[in-house]
């Protein structure tokens, strides 16, 4: 599975969640070339939107800077390989 | 204003708020350097929340891949300079 390392740069999720985030990412990497981004983003976001429900946004890339609005508990922001990972379910107010 | 000329890639905005967000985008590079990506997604992003809404999310820089669902006739990507832009609504429903 995990070929290498998944480093967490920065989340608000629970720790399961955050495993199945990095599960999901490795899983990506396993069936899609390294610069494929928009499929190793697909397949995240859409595992996501099927477990968590729909609204899920996601971000791979090597050079990208964001900024969003996100509901809580549910942004994680992590390495692994050479892409960096950004899943967030978005959210259309403010709590 | 704008340095160069904005390229539309896709989008299923309105033409006025294609323009706002090109114009919006130009802005932040010039208050910003070209690689405070952040600094240039918050920037846009911001105005979009304060004039259409809350709940816009912004992506920028010159490698990256999305995949994401957005409300209708508020998606835009876009690239100016060396970098791309992509504007959207996010939904959560």
């Amino acid at each position: 599975m995990l070929e290498g390392k998944a480093v967490i740069e920065d989340t608000d999720m629970p720790d399961k969640m955050q495993i199945q985030a990095m599960a999901s990412a490795s899983e990506a990497l396993d069936l899609y070339d390294v610069f494929d981004c928009t499929s190793i983003a697909a397949h995240i976001k859409k595992e996501f939107d099927t477990k968590y429900g729909s609204g899920w946004q996601c971000v791979v890339g090597s050079s990208f800077g964001c900024f969003f609005t996100h509901s809580k508990g549910t942004f994680v922001y992590f390495t692994l390989e050479t892409l960096n990972f950004l899943i967030f379910k978005g959210a259309s107010y403010l709590i | 204003m704008l340095e160069g000329k904005a390229m539309v890639k896709e989008t299923d905005m309105s033409p006025k708020m294609q323009i706002h967000a090109m114009a919006s985008a130009s802005q932040a590079l010039d208050l910003y350097d070209v690689y405070d990506c952040i600094s240039i997604a918050a920037h846009i992003k911001k105005e979009f929340d304060s004039v259409y809404g809350n709940g816009w999310q912004c992506v920028v820089g010159s490698n990256f891949g999305c995949y994401f669902t957005h409300s209708s006739g508020t998606f835009i990507y876009f690239a100016l300079e060396t970098l791309n832009f992509l504007i959207f609504k996010g939904t959560s429903s």
